[in-house]
Protein backbone atom coordinates (compact mmCIF):
# COMPACT_ATOMS: atom_id res chain seq x y z
CA UNK A 1 0.00 0.00 0.00
CA UNK A 2 1.52 3.66 -0.89
CA UNK A 3 -0.04 6.99 0.70
CA UNK A 4 1.16 9.57 -0.99
CA UNK A 5 1.05 13.52 0.24
CA UNK A 6 2.58 16.56 -0.56
CA UNK A 7 5.74 16.97 2.02
CA UNK A 8 5.01 19.87 4.59
CA UNK A 9 6.54 21.25 7.37
CA UNK A 10 4.04 21.38 9.69
CA UNK A 11 1.79 17.93 8.62
CA UNK A 12 5.39 16.27 8.70
CA UNK A 13 7.58 18.28 11.25
CA UNK A 14 8.60 15.38 13.41
CA UNK A 15 9.00 13.00 10.51
CA UNK A 16 11.88 10.60 10.55
CA UNK A 17 13.44 8.13 7.87
CA UNK A 18 15.21 5.09 8.15
CA UNK A 19 15.97 2.50 5.48
CA UNK A 20 16.67 -1.05 5.98
CA UNK A 21 17.64 -2.92 3.77
CA UNK A 22 16.17 -6.03 4.02
CA UNK A 23 13.03 -7.87 2.92
CA UNK A 24 9.67 -6.70 3.88
CA UNK A 25 10.74 -3.10 4.69
CA UNK A 26 9.39 -1.54 1.66
CA UNK A 27 12.21 -2.83 -1.38
CA UNK A 28 11.14 -5.85 -2.19
CA UNK A 29 11.33 -5.40 -5.94
CA UNK A 30 13.37 -7.35 -8.62
CA UNK A 31 13.77 -4.56 -10.73
CA UNK A 32 14.49 -1.14 -10.24
CA UNK A 33 13.98 1.90 -12.67
CA UNK A 34 17.28 3.93 -13.78
CA UNK A 35 17.76 6.34 -15.98
CA UNK A 36 20.40 7.63 -18.37
CA UNK A 37 22.60 9.46 -17.04
CA UNK A 38 22.92 7.01 -14.34
CA UNK A 39 24.50 4.43 -16.39
CA UNK A 40 27.56 5.26 -16.32
CA UNK A 41 28.32 4.14 -12.48
CA UNK A 42 25.42 1.69 -12.47
CA UNK A 43 26.94 -0.22 -15.13
CA UNK A 44 29.63 -1.76 -12.49
CA UNK A 45 27.04 -3.14 -10.04
CA UNK A 46 23.66 -3.95 -12.09
CA UNK A 47 22.80 -6.25 -14.89
CA UNK A 48 21.26 -3.53 -17.06
CA UNK A 49 18.12 -4.19 -19.75
CA UNK A 50 15.21 -2.58 -20.98
CA UNK A 51 11.87 -3.28 -20.10
CA UNK A 52 8.86 -1.95 -22.07
CA UNK A 53 6.19 -0.13 -20.11
CA UNK A 54 2.95 -1.47 -21.01
CA UNK A 55 1.00 2.65 -20.66
CA UNK A 56 3.18 4.75 -22.96
CA UNK A 57 5.22 2.01 -25.00
CA UNK A 58 8.52 3.04 -24.51
CA UNK A 59 11.49 1.24 -23.69
CA UNK A 60 13.35 1.85 -20.08
CA UNK A 61 16.15 1.00 -18.49
CA UNK A 62 16.02 -1.07 -15.68
CA UNK A 63 18.45 -2.78 -13.05
CA UNK A 64 18.16 -6.50 -12.42
CA UNK A 65 18.37 -7.06 -8.59
CA UNK A 66 16.52 -10.53 -8.15
CA UNK A 67 15.01 -12.98 -10.44
CA UNK A 68 11.24 -13.30 -8.76
CA UNK A 69 8.93 -10.37 -8.59
CA UNK A 70 9.98 -10.00 -4.95
CA UNK A 71 13.56 -10.77 -4.50
CA UNK A 72 15.66 -7.97 -4.39
CA UNK A 73 19.23 -9.80 -3.64
CA UNK A 74 21.31 -6.36 -3.19
CA UNK A 75 19.52 -6.17 0.36
CA UNK A 76 22.42 -7.92 2.38
CA UNK A 77 22.14 -7.83 6.08
CA UNK A 78 20.33 -4.99 6.88
CA UNK A 79 22.43 -2.36 3.93
CA UNK A 80 22.37 -1.55 0.37
CA UNK A 81 25.25 -4.46 -1.10
CA UNK A 82 26.79 -1.93 -3.60
CA UNK A 83 28.49 0.76 -3.72
CA UNK A 84 26.12 3.03 -6.17
CA UNK A 85 22.61 2.64 -5.56
CA UNK A 86 19.85 3.59 -8.47
CA UNK A 87 18.23 7.05 -7.60
CA UNK A 88 14.81 5.54 -7.82
CA UNK A 89 16.10 3.35 -4.53
CA UNK A 90 17.72 5.73 -2.99
CA UNK A 91 14.66 8.67 -3.06
CA UNK A 92 12.30 6.78 -1.26
CA UNK A 93 10.11 7.16 0.20
CA UNK A 94 9.78 10.40 -1.11
CA UNK A 95 8.71 10.82 -4.92
CA UNK A 96 7.93 14.12 -7.46
CA UNK A 97 4.50 14.83 -7.22
CA UNK A 98 3.16 18.06 -9.40
CA UNK A 99 1.54 20.72 -9.03
CA UNK A 100 -0.56 23.45 -11.20
CA UNK A 101 0.54 26.67 -10.75
CA UNK A 102 0.03 29.92 -12.75
CA UNK A 103 2.95 31.17 -13.94
CA UNK A 104 3.14 34.34 -16.04
CA UNK A 105 -0.48 33.61 -16.54
CA UNK A 106 0.04 30.13 -17.87
CA UNK A 107 -0.88 27.23 -16.04
CA UNK A 108 2.32 25.09 -15.40
CA UNK A 109 2.84 21.55 -13.76
CA UNK A 110 5.55 22.25 -11.30
CA UNK A 111 7.65 19.94 -9.52
CA UNK A 112 6.98 19.05 -5.90
CA UNK A 113 8.16 16.57 -3.62
CA UNK A 114 5.54 13.98 -1.98
CA UNK A 115 6.43 12.04 1.03
CA UNK A 116 4.49 8.10 1.10
CA UNK A 117 3.57 7.82 4.42
CA UNK A 118 2.89 4.42 4.46
CA UNK A 119 6.62 3.57 3.47
CA UNK A 120 7.89 1.19 5.89
CA UNK A 121 11.19 3.72 6.43
CA UNK A 122 8.71 6.48 7.53
CA UNK A 123 7.98 6.92 11.77
CA UNK A 124 8.54 9.49 14.17
CA UNK A 125 10.86 7.66 15.91
CA UNK A 126 13.81 6.45 14.04
CA UNK A 127 16.26 7.63 11.24
CA UNK A 128 16.95 10.81 9.96
CA UNK A 129 14.61 13.74 11.15
CA UNK A 130 13.19 15.35 7.68
CA UNK A 131 13.21 18.80 8.44
CA UNK A 132 15.36 21.12 11.64
CA UNK A 133 13.96 22.35 14.47
CA UNK A 134 12.47 25.35 12.99
CA UNK A 135 11.80 23.52 9.52
CA UNK A 136 14.24 24.11 7.45
CA UNK A 137 15.48 21.13 5.19
CA UNK A 138 17.25 18.88 6.72
CA UNK A 139 21.04 17.37 5.48
CA UNK A 140 19.22 14.31 4.35
CA UNK A 141 16.06 16.20 2.42
CA UNK A 142 18.67 18.50 0.80
CA UNK A 143 20.90 15.76 -0.39
CA UNK A 144 17.37 14.16 -1.84
CA UNK A 145 16.68 17.79 -4.04
CA UNK A 146 19.15 16.92 -6.50
CA UNK A 147 18.21 13.44 -6.72
CA UNK A 148 14.31 13.54 -7.80
CA UNK A 149 15.90 16.38 -9.48
CA UNK A 150 17.81 14.11 -11.94
CA UNK A 151 14.70 10.87 -11.68
CA UNK A 152 12.43 14.19 -12.80
CA UNK A 153 15.18 14.97 -15.79
CA UNK A 154 15.98 11.24 -16.08
CA UNK A 155 11.85 10.98 -16.64
CA UNK A 156 12.07 13.35 -19.97
CA UNK A 157 15.02 11.61 -21.49
CA UNK A 158 13.80 8.27 -21.99
CA UNK A 159 11.10 8.42 -24.45
CA UNK A 160 13.39 10.30 -26.61
CA UNK A 161 16.13 7.40 -26.20
CA UNK A 162 13.42 4.39 -26.50
CA UNK A 163 12.35 5.95 -30.19
CA UNK A 164 15.52 6.97 -31.30
CA UNK A 165 16.61 2.91 -30.76
CA UNK A 166 13.20 1.70 -31.91
CA UNK A 167 13.67 3.64 -34.95
CA UNK A 168 17.29 2.20 -35.61
CA UNK A 169 15.76 -1.08 -34.68
CA UNK A 170 18.25 -1.84 -32.15
CA UNK A 171 15.89 -3.15 -29.23
CA UNK A 172 15.66 -6.90 -29.27
CA UNK A 173 13.88 -8.94 -26.31
CA UNK A 174 16.09 -11.58 -24.52
CA UNK A 175 15.35 -14.68 -22.67
CA UNK A 176 17.48 -15.20 -19.75
CA UNK A 177 18.16 -19.19 -19.23
CA UNK A 178 19.73 -19.73 -15.63
CA UNK A 179 20.32 -22.42 -13.77
CA UNK A 180 21.20 -22.20 -9.78
CA UNK A 181 23.60 -24.20 -7.57
CA UNK A 182 20.92 -25.90 -6.17
CA UNK A 183 19.77 -27.53 -9.29
CA UNK A 184 16.68 -25.35 -10.14
CA UNK A 185 16.36 -23.28 -12.92
CA UNK A 186 14.48 -20.52 -14.24
CA UNK A 187 13.29 -18.71 -17.83
CA UNK A 188 13.49 -14.92 -17.36
CA UNK A 189 11.48 -13.36 -19.97
CA UNK A 190 10.16 -9.78 -20.68
CA UNK A 191 13.23 -7.64 -20.67
CA UNK A 192 15.17 -6.34 -23.77
CA UNK A 193 18.41 -5.25 -24.75
CA UNK A 194 20.73 -3.79 -27.57
CA UNK A 195 21.05 -6.07 -30.18
CA UNK A 196 24.83 -5.65 -30.59
CA UNK A 197 25.32 -7.39 -34.80
CA UNK A 198 22.22 -4.96 -36.23
CA UNK A 199 24.99 -1.95 -33.95
CA UNK A 200 27.80 -2.94 -35.59
CA UNK A 201 26.36 -3.07 -38.84
CA UNK A 202 24.83 0.74 -38.35
CA UNK A 203 26.01 3.37 -40.97
CA UNK A 204 27.97 5.70 -40.32
CA UNK A 205 25.34 8.74 -40.35
CA UNK A 206 23.30 6.41 -37.89
CA UNK A 207 26.15 6.19 -35.44
CA UNK A 208 27.17 10.15 -35.44
CA UNK A 209 23.17 10.37 -34.88
CA UNK A 210 23.89 8.05 -31.99
CA UNK A 211 27.05 9.80 -30.33
CA UNK A 212 25.77 13.29 -30.54
CA UNK A 213 22.80 12.83 -28.48
CA UNK A 214 24.82 10.51 -25.99
CA UNK A 215 22.91 7.60 -26.95
CA UNK A 216 25.86 5.37 -27.75
CA UNK A 217 27.11 5.90 -24.60
CA UNK A 218 24.15 4.53 -22.65
CA UNK A 219 24.02 1.62 -24.94
CA UNK A 220 27.60 0.78 -24.70
CA UNK A 221 27.25 1.09 -20.54
CA UNK A 222 23.43 -1.16 -20.98
CA UNK A 223 26.05 -4.23 -23.03
CA UNK A 224 29.48 -3.42 -20.27
CA UNK A 225 26.95 -3.71 -17.45
CA UNK A 226 26.25 -8.13 -18.68
CA UNK A 227 28.85 -9.41 -17.00
CA UNK A 228 26.90 -8.16 -14.15
CA UNK A 229 24.58 -10.95 -14.75
CA UNK A 230 27.22 -13.86 -13.36
CA UNK A 231 27.38 -12.09 -10.39
CA UNK A 232 23.59 -11.57 -9.44
CA UNK A 233 23.29 -15.44 -10.11
CA UNK A 234 26.23 -16.20 -7.40
CA UNK A 235 24.55 -13.91 -4.99
CA UNK A 236 21.64 -16.13 -5.56
CA UNK A 237 23.55 -19.11 -5.33
CA UNK A 238 25.09 -17.42 -2.16
CA UNK A 239 21.84 -17.13 -0.79
CA UNK A 240 20.50 -20.53 -1.69
CA UNK A 241 23.54 -21.97 -0.24
CA UNK A 242 22.87 -20.19 3.16
CA UNK A 243 18.89 -20.96 3.15
CA UNK A 244 20.08 -25.08 2.82
CA UNK A 245 22.71 -24.56 5.47
CA UNK B 1 -21.52 58.69 -6.85
CA UNK B 2 -19.13 61.77 -6.17
CA UNK B 3 -15.50 61.92 -7.16
CA UNK B 4 -13.27 62.51 -4.56
CA UNK B 5 -9.41 63.38 -5.32
CA UNK B 6 -8.61 64.77 -8.35
CA UNK B 7 -8.43 63.53 -11.99
CA UNK B 8 -4.89 62.30 -12.96
CA UNK B 9 -2.56 64.57 -14.57
CA UNK B 10 -2.50 63.88 -18.63
CA UNK B 11 0.66 64.47 -21.35
CA UNK B 12 -0.59 65.77 -24.79
CA UNK B 13 1.23 64.56 -27.60
CA UNK B 14 3.62 61.56 -25.77
CA UNK B 15 5.58 59.69 -28.70
CA UNK B 16 4.85 56.15 -28.47
CA UNK B 17 7.97 55.37 -29.70
CA UNK B 18 9.60 56.64 -26.49
CA UNK B 19 6.71 56.92 -23.88
CA UNK B 20 8.57 54.25 -21.51
CA UNK B 21 12.00 55.62 -21.33
CA UNK B 22 10.54 59.13 -20.61
CA UNK B 23 7.96 57.99 -17.83
CA UNK B 24 10.38 55.74 -16.53
CA UNK B 25 11.66 56.99 -12.94
CA UNK B 26 8.91 59.50 -12.58
CA UNK B 27 7.01 59.77 -9.35
CA UNK B 28 3.56 60.90 -9.83
CA UNK B 29 0.78 59.07 -12.74
CA UNK B 30 0.07 60.38 -16.00
CA UNK B 31 -2.41 59.40 -18.37
CA UNK B 32 -1.65 59.86 -22.31
CA UNK B 33 -4.88 59.60 -24.48
CA UNK B 34 -4.91 58.51 -27.52
CA UNK B 35 -1.25 56.91 -27.38
CA UNK B 36 -2.21 53.61 -28.36
CA UNK B 37 -4.84 54.61 -31.03
CA UNK B 38 -2.96 52.90 -34.29
CA UNK B 39 -2.68 49.55 -32.47
CA UNK B 40 -4.73 47.19 -34.87
CA UNK B 41 -6.44 45.93 -31.54
CA UNK B 42 -7.67 49.70 -30.85
CA UNK B 43 -8.67 49.88 -34.22
CA UNK B 44 -11.44 47.01 -33.50
CA UNK B 45 -11.88 47.55 -30.60
CA UNK B 46 -15.70 48.39 -31.15
CA UNK B 47 -16.25 45.14 -33.47
CA UNK B 48 -16.15 41.89 -31.08
CA UNK B 49 -16.40 39.72 -33.70
CA UNK B 50 -13.64 41.23 -35.33
CA UNK B 51 -11.20 41.39 -31.94
CA UNK B 52 -12.08 37.70 -31.59
CA UNK B 53 -10.65 36.81 -35.08
CA UNK B 54 -7.98 39.02 -34.30
CA UNK B 55 -6.54 37.30 -31.60
CA UNK B 56 -7.30 33.78 -32.34
CA UNK B 57 -5.80 34.54 -35.70
CA UNK B 58 -2.24 35.06 -33.45
CA UNK B 59 -2.92 32.20 -30.28
CA UNK B 60 -1.16 29.54 -31.02
CA UNK B 61 -3.23 27.10 -28.47
CA UNK B 62 -0.71 28.01 -24.99
CA UNK B 63 -3.04 26.88 -22.14
CA UNK B 64 -4.15 29.91 -20.05
CA UNK B 65 -5.07 30.67 -16.63
CA UNK B 66 -8.30 32.20 -16.28
CA UNK B 67 -10.34 33.34 -13.02
CA UNK B 68 -14.16 32.23 -12.97
CA UNK B 69 -16.98 34.21 -11.04
CA UNK B 70 -20.48 33.63 -10.11
CA UNK B 71 -22.94 36.55 -11.21
CA UNK B 72 -23.78 37.59 -7.59
CA UNK B 73 -19.85 38.44 -7.13
CA UNK B 74 -20.59 41.41 -9.68
CA UNK B 75 -17.39 41.42 -11.41
CA UNK B 76 -15.83 41.65 -8.17
CA UNK B 77 -12.39 39.85 -7.80
CA UNK B 78 -12.05 39.23 -4.00
CA UNK B 79 -12.87 37.43 -1.13
CA UNK B 80 -16.00 34.95 0.29
CA UNK B 81 -17.91 36.46 3.58
CA UNK B 82 -15.54 36.01 6.28
CA UNK B 83 -12.19 36.32 3.51
CA UNK B 84 -11.44 32.90 4.71
CA UNK B 85 -11.19 32.10 0.81
CA UNK B 86 -11.19 33.56 -2.84
CA UNK B 87 -14.38 34.28 -4.39
CA UNK B 88 -13.41 33.30 -7.96
CA UNK B 89 -12.45 29.64 -9.11
CA UNK B 90 -8.83 29.57 -10.98
CA UNK B 91 -9.80 27.31 -13.94
CA UNK B 92 -7.05 25.82 -16.56
CA UNK B 93 -8.01 27.27 -19.78
CA UNK B 94 -7.42 27.94 -23.89
CA UNK B 95 -8.22 31.43 -24.98
CA UNK B 96 -10.67 30.18 -27.30
CA UNK B 97 -12.56 28.86 -24.41
CA UNK B 98 -12.24 32.27 -22.66
CA UNK B 99 -12.88 34.64 -25.71
CA UNK B 100 -16.71 32.49 -26.15
CA UNK B 101 -17.45 32.06 -22.10
CA UNK B 102 -17.02 36.06 -22.86
CA UNK B 103 -19.79 36.02 -25.28
CA UNK B 104 -21.66 33.70 -23.67
CA UNK B 105 -21.90 36.01 -20.55
CA UNK B 106 -22.82 38.70 -23.04
CA UNK B 107 -26.22 37.62 -23.09
CA UNK B 108 -26.86 36.75 -19.53
CA UNK B 109 -27.77 39.11 -16.93
CA UNK B 110 -26.36 39.29 -14.17
CA UNK B 111 -23.44 38.06 -15.88
CA UNK B 112 -20.86 35.69 -14.64
CA UNK B 113 -17.14 37.16 -14.84
CA UNK B 114 -14.80 35.44 -16.95
CA UNK B 115 -11.17 37.49 -16.49
CA UNK B 116 -7.46 36.49 -17.80
CA UNK B 117 -5.32 38.45 -16.22
CA UNK B 118 -1.48 39.55 -16.66
CA UNK B 119 -1.10 36.67 -19.77
CA UNK B 120 2.48 37.07 -21.17
CA UNK B 121 2.20 38.06 -24.45
CA UNK B 122 5.05 36.57 -25.47
CA UNK B 123 4.04 33.14 -24.74
CA UNK B 124 0.10 33.53 -25.58
CA UNK B 125 0.23 35.55 -28.63
CA UNK B 126 3.59 36.10 -29.51
CA UNK B 127 2.96 37.38 -33.06
CA UNK B 128 0.95 40.18 -31.76
CA UNK B 129 3.36 41.67 -29.81
CA UNK B 130 4.90 43.84 -32.47
CA UNK B 131 2.14 45.97 -33.80
CA UNK B 132 0.63 46.13 -30.52
CA UNK B 133 2.97 46.81 -27.73
CA UNK B 134 4.92 49.65 -26.71
CA UNK B 135 8.65 49.63 -27.86
CA UNK B 136 10.62 49.01 -24.38
CA UNK B 137 13.90 50.26 -25.35
CA UNK B 138 16.63 48.49 -22.51
CA UNK B 139 14.44 48.27 -19.87
CA UNK B 140 13.81 44.87 -18.44
CA UNK B 141 10.29 44.66 -19.48
CA UNK B 142 7.18 42.09 -19.76
CA UNK B 143 4.17 42.96 -21.58
CA UNK B 144 0.89 41.67 -20.15
CA UNK B 145 -2.35 40.97 -22.03
CA UNK B 146 -6.04 41.10 -19.69
CA UNK B 147 -8.84 39.96 -21.22
CA UNK B 148 -12.13 39.78 -19.68
CA UNK B 149 -15.65 41.28 -19.25
CA UNK B 150 -17.00 43.51 -16.35
CA UNK B 151 -15.01 43.07 -13.12
CA UNK B 152 -13.41 44.90 -10.34
CA UNK B 153 -9.98 44.52 -9.00
CA UNK B 154 -9.31 46.30 -5.92
CA UNK B 155 -6.79 48.46 -4.58
CA UNK B 156 -3.46 47.00 -4.56
CA UNK B 157 0.27 47.12 -5.54
CA UNK B 158 2.87 45.92 -8.09
CA UNK B 159 6.84 46.49 -7.71
CA UNK B 160 6.92 47.06 -11.32
CA UNK B 161 6.24 50.19 -12.84
CA UNK B 162 3.44 49.99 -15.71
CA UNK B 163 2.10 51.49 -18.28
CA UNK B 164 -1.19 50.35 -19.15
CA UNK B 165 -3.09 50.72 -22.30
CA UNK B 166 -6.62 50.17 -23.01
CA UNK B 167 -7.25 48.17 -26.24
CA UNK B 168 -10.84 47.52 -25.85
CA UNK B 169 -13.97 48.67 -23.48
CA UNK B 170 -13.61 51.18 -21.03
CA UNK B 171 -11.23 51.11 -17.91
CA UNK B 172 -11.48 53.18 -14.67
CA UNK B 173 -8.65 53.67 -12.64
CA UNK B 174 -8.20 54.62 -9.54
CA UNK B 175 -4.63 55.27 -7.87
CA UNK B 176 -3.61 56.23 -4.09
CA UNK B 177 -0.04 57.46 -3.13
CA UNK B 178 2.01 54.45 -1.83
CA UNK B 179 1.31 56.47 1.75
CA UNK B 180 -2.24 55.79 2.12
CA UNK B 181 -2.00 52.15 2.78
CA UNK B 182 -3.59 52.42 6.69
CA UNK B 183 -6.78 54.25 5.04
CA UNK B 184 -7.13 51.32 2.57
CA UNK B 185 -7.74 48.85 4.94
CA UNK B 186 -6.08 46.26 3.46
CA UNK B 187 -6.29 41.86 3.62
CA UNK B 188 -4.44 39.36 4.17
CA UNK B 189 -0.13 38.81 2.60
CA UNK B 190 -0.87 35.24 2.29
CA UNK B 191 -4.29 34.78 0.78
CA UNK B 192 -4.55 37.22 -2.44
CA UNK B 193 -6.18 36.89 -5.22
CA UNK B 194 -3.54 38.04 -7.88
CA UNK B 195 -0.34 37.89 -5.26
CA UNK B 196 -0.49 41.36 -3.39
CA UNK B 197 -2.34 42.52 -0.39
CA UNK B 198 -5.95 44.23 -1.44
CA UNK B 199 -7.95 46.65 0.03
CA UNK B 200 -10.82 45.21 1.62
CA UNK B 201 -13.07 48.03 0.72
CA UNK B 202 -15.70 47.98 -1.28
CA UNK B 203 -14.92 50.94 -4.04
CA UNK B 204 -18.49 51.04 -5.49
CA UNK B 205 -20.23 50.87 -2.48
CA UNK B 206 -17.87 52.02 0.75
CA UNK B 207 -19.05 51.24 4.22
CA UNK B 208 -17.78 54.09 5.68
CA UNK B 209 -18.76 53.40 9.59
CA UNK B 210 -16.46 50.20 9.25
CA UNK B 211 -13.96 51.83 6.82
CA UNK B 212 -13.77 56.10 8.03
CA UNK B 213 -10.65 56.22 6.90
CA UNK B 214 -11.25 55.11 3.81
CA UNK B 215 -12.45 58.82 2.90
CA UNK B 216 -8.95 60.28 3.48
CA UNK B 217 -7.61 58.00 1.18
CA UNK B 218 -10.53 58.92 -1.62
CA UNK B 219 -9.58 62.28 -0.82
CA UNK B 220 -5.60 62.03 -2.29
CA UNK B 221 -6.80 59.57 -4.64
CA UNK B 222 -6.17 60.44 -8.47
CA UNK B 223 -8.77 59.04 -11.11
CA UNK B 224 -9.03 58.51 -15.09
CA UNK B 225 -11.72 56.90 -17.03
CA UNK B 226 -9.92 55.26 -20.14
CA UNK B 227 -11.16 54.56 -23.63
CA UNK B 228 -9.33 52.19 -26.22
CA UNK B 229 -6.25 53.70 -27.49
CA UNK B 230 -5.34 55.66 -24.04
CA UNK B 231 -2.77 54.42 -21.83
CA UNK B 232 -1.75 55.25 -17.68
CA UNK B 233 1.85 55.42 -16.07
CA UNK B 234 1.04 54.28 -12.76
CA UNK B 235 4.33 54.56 -10.74
CA UNK B 236 5.76 51.35 -8.94
CA UNK B 237 4.08 51.47 -5.41
CA UNK B 238 0.75 52.99 -6.06
CA UNK B 239 -2.06 51.72 -4.77
CA UNK B 240 -4.62 50.67 -7.75
CA UNK B 241 -8.16 49.81 -8.37
CA UNK B 242 -8.99 48.98 -11.57
CA UNK B 243 -12.55 48.83 -13.06
CA UNK B 244 -13.31 47.19 -16.47
CA UNK B 245 -16.71 48.69 -17.26
CA UNK B 246 -17.81 46.75 -20.38
CA UNK B 247 -18.52 43.55 -21.67
CA UNK B 248 -15.78 43.04 -23.20
CA UNK B 249 -12.58 44.38 -21.93
CA UNK B 250 -8.55 44.16 -23.20
CA UNK B 251 -5.54 45.73 -22.15
CA UNK B 252 -2.06 45.31 -22.61
CA UNK B 253 0.12 46.50 -20.08
CA UNK B 254 4.18 47.16 -19.81
CA UNK B 255 5.65 46.07 -16.61
CA UNK B 256 9.36 47.17 -15.68
CA UNK B 257 11.77 47.19 -13.22
CA UNK B 258 15.02 49.85 -13.35
CA UNK B 259 16.69 47.79 -10.68
CA UNK B 260 20.02 45.97 -11.10
CA UNK B 261 19.10 42.38 -11.92
CA UNK B 262 20.74 40.78 -8.72
CA UNK B 263 18.06 42.64 -6.35
CA UNK B 264 15.26 40.21 -4.90
CA UNK B 265 12.14 40.98 -4.17
CA UNK B 266 11.67 43.78 -1.92
CA UNK B 267 8.42 41.88 -0.46
CA UNK B 268 10.36 39.33 1.08
CA UNK B 269 12.25 41.79 3.61
CA UNK B 270 8.91 42.59 4.82
CA UNK B 271 8.04 38.98 5.47
CA UNK B 272 11.16 38.54 6.85
CA UNK B 273 10.95 41.60 9.21
CA UNK B 274 7.31 40.59 9.87
CA UNK B 275 8.86 37.06 11.27
CA UNK B 276 11.91 38.48 13.11
CA UNK B 277 11.32 41.88 14.35
CA UNK B 278 7.65 42.95 14.81
CA UNK B 279 7.93 40.26 17.97
CA UNK B 280 10.42 42.46 19.73
CA UNK B 281 9.97 44.24 22.31
CA UNK B 282 9.12 47.79 21.55
CA UNK B 283 12.51 49.55 22.96
CA UNK B 284 14.67 46.94 20.41
CA UNK B 285 11.92 47.78 17.44
CA UNK B 286 13.10 51.30 18.31
CA UNK B 287 16.62 50.56 18.21
CA UNK B 288 15.90 48.00 14.94
CA UNK B 289 14.23 51.41 12.76
CA UNK B 290 17.19 53.25 14.18
CA UNK B 291 19.42 51.01 12.32
CA UNK B 292 16.85 50.52 8.94
CA UNK B 293 16.69 54.31 9.00
CA UNK B 294 20.67 54.72 8.95
CA UNK B 295 21.74 51.89 6.62
CA UNK B 296 18.30 51.43 4.71
CA UNK B 297 16.05 53.91 4.08
CA UNK B 298 17.83 57.21 5.16
CA UNK B 299 21.69 56.61 4.90
CA UNK B 300 23.56 59.91 5.80
CA UNK B 301 25.59 60.55 2.63
CA UNK B 302 29.21 60.60 4.62
CA UNK B 303 27.78 57.70 7.01
CA UNK B 304 30.47 55.51 5.64
CA UNK B 305 33.11 57.74 4.55
CA UNK B 306 34.95 56.30 8.14
CA UNK B 307 35.52 53.27 7.12
CA UNK B 308 37.78 52.43 4.24
CA UNK B 309 36.56 51.48 1.00
CA UNK B 310 37.70 48.35 0.41
CA UNK B 311 36.63 47.20 4.14
CA UNK B 312 32.66 48.22 3.89
CA UNK B 313 31.45 44.59 2.49
CA UNK B 314 27.80 44.57 2.64
CA UNK B 315 27.27 48.19 3.45
CA UNK B 316 29.83 49.36 0.25
CA UNK B 317 28.54 49.24 -3.08
CA UNK B 318 26.54 46.07 -4.19
CA UNK B 319 27.64 44.31 -7.52
CA UNK B 320 26.41 40.76 -8.56
CA UNK B 321 29.12 38.61 -7.19
CA UNK B 322 29.09 40.80 -3.72
CA UNK B 323 25.32 39.85 -3.75
CA UNK B 324 26.06 36.21 -4.55
CA UNK B 325 27.92 35.60 -1.24
CA UNK B 326 25.21 37.01 1.13
CA UNK B 327 22.40 35.43 -0.39
CA UNK B 328 23.97 31.89 0.08
CA UNK B 329 24.67 32.94 3.64
CA UNK B 330 21.25 34.37 3.93
CA UNK B 331 19.62 31.20 2.74
CA UNK B 332 21.62 28.99 4.96
CA UNK B 333 20.42 31.09 8.00
CA UNK B 334 17.04 30.88 6.90
CA UNK B 335 17.25 27.19 6.87
CA UNK B 336 16.87 26.38 10.65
Amino acid sequence: MTNHVLLNNVSHKNLRVNPTYRPGHGFDTNLARVFPHELLVLQNEYPLFFIKNRETGHFEPTALLGFSEHENLYLQDGRWDARYMPHSVERQPLLIGFQEQSLDGMPTQVPVVHIDLDHPSVSESEGMPLFLPHGGESEWLERMTPVLKAIHDGHEAIAPLSQTLVGMELIESVSLDLEFRDGSSQVLKGLYTVNESRLAALPAPALETLHRKGYLHHIYMLLASQPNLETLVERKNRALMAAAS
Amino acid sequence: MTRYGRAIREADGADPGRVLAETNGRAEPVVFRGLCSHWPLVENAADPEALERYLLAHYDGAPVTAFVGEPRNEGRIFYNDDVSALNFQQIRSRLDEVLSRIRQASAQSPAPTIYMGSMALDLCLPGMKAANSLPTHDLAATVRIWIGNRSKVAAHYDVMDNVACVCAGRRRFTLFPPDQLANLYLGPIDLTPAGQQISLVDPDDPDFERFPRYADALARSQWAELEPGDAVYIPSMWWHQVNALSEFNILINHWWRDTPEHMGAPGDVLMHALLNLRGLPKRQRDAWRCLFDHYVFDPPEDGLDHIPENSRGILGESDDDSVRQWRVILRNRLNR
